[in-house]
């Protein structure tokens, strides 16, 4: 490609056009403000997990999770037991989960002493797979309370 | 600085020519706000269900009318509303549980008009009951504008719990 001008022809200044990209933003931009959360904690849900439809529109607040998939009880990202063995269980305490559940309460609580705007407060956000017999989620729900985390929050996908 | 000379040179020939307009802020301003809403947007909306628990203060414990859903793996109905017996629906076909629960929705509204004040209902639920009927339950409780539900496990056979297991007093 010859670069070189020739004689009598002017400089050509290239413009980039960015008409369409600035399109491109504007309707990414529309999109990404409606379905932006504000004023209430982002929780994702665990993938395998299907979680049960609810009229409920209610935010969240910034709590531990735990969840129930068909396989796993999992606490805070740590697998705890099989689902199977709460499932089997004829306690309503199940202890991998008393013992994952001790220790989240063991970290809130080293938090708490080295910050004095941070507390234990209880709270504690149940993600649990729609098909999952009631008696498991009661359990879960029993074990969590004998740890301290009385308060607790279903999470539910928005009808 | 180039489309500006650019356009100077256009008006020496005596041509009009629209100024362009300097997008280059509104670019830097939309690189930056589209990934910060990216990192705050929630594509699948999850929200959150409230649940009371027996002697944790929940709106059922103050309620005048103790009203009590009692859900099992084949019927659905409601119970403890006094001088008033209500029929326990089949639920054990989809359609049988859709007409039960629009039932069930029907008999909540009547209620809430006959008891304005009243708050809160107990959920009695069989343990074999699927998570997603236990939600589909609440869901009708509170659009009725009874607020949350009181979870209570029914007793059953094999290695399940009865009532009086769930969280006694609030202190388990």
């Amino acid at each position: 490609m010859n670069r070189r001008r020739r004689a009598g022809e002017e400089a050509v200044v290239a413009r980039l056009s960015l008409t369409s990209l600035i399109d491109i933003f504007t309707v990414l931009l529309l999109f990404l403000l409606q379905s932006v959360v504000v004023g209430g904690a982002v929780v994702t849900p665990f993938p395998g997990v299907s979680l049960p439809r609810s009229s409920s529109v209610a935010p969240f607040r910034e709590s531990p999770v735990l969840v129930v998939t068909r396989e796993l009880v999992v606490v805070d990202g740590v697998s705890a037991c099989a689902t199977s063995d709460v499932e089997g269980s004829s306690r309503l305490k199940i202890e991998p989960v008393e013992a994952a559940l001790i220790e989240l309460r063991a970290h809130s609580d080293r938090l708490a002493e080295k910050s004095a705007n941070r507390k234990f407060e209880g709270k504690l956000i149940v993600q649990a797979d729609e098909t999952i017999p009631f008696h498991v989620l009661q359990k879960i729900m029993y074990t969590s309370q004998t740890v301290g985390f009385y308060d607790i929050t279903l999470a539910v996908l928005q009808k | 600085m180039s489309l500006r000379t650019s356009g100077r040179r256009n008006k020496r020939r005596g041509q009009l020519e629209a100024e362009d307009l300097n997008l280059l802020p509104l670019m830097s301003l939309f690189v930056a706000l589209v990934p910060t809403l990216l990192y705050s947007a929630v594509f699948v909306p999850v929200s959150a269900l409230g649940i009371d628990f027996p002697g944790t203060g929940g709106a059922a414990v103050a309620s005048s009318l103790a009203l009590t859903v009692r859900l099992t793996e084949a019927t659905v109905g409601l119970d403890g509303v006094p001088d008033r017996v209500y029929a326990q629906r089949d639920r054990t076909a989809p359609e049988a549980w859709t007409a039960a629960m629009d039932t069930v929705r029907a008999e909540l509204a009547e209620l809430r008009a006959a008891y304005p004040t009243s708050q809160g209902a107990i959920l009695v639920v069989s343990p074999l009951v699927p998570y997603r009927d236990v939600v589909s339950v609440m869901d009708a409780v509170r659009e009725a504008g009874f607020g949350n539900s009181t979870l209570l496990g029914a007793a059953a056979p094999g290695p399940v719990m009865a009532t009086a297991d769930v969280a006694p007093g609030g202190t388990p």
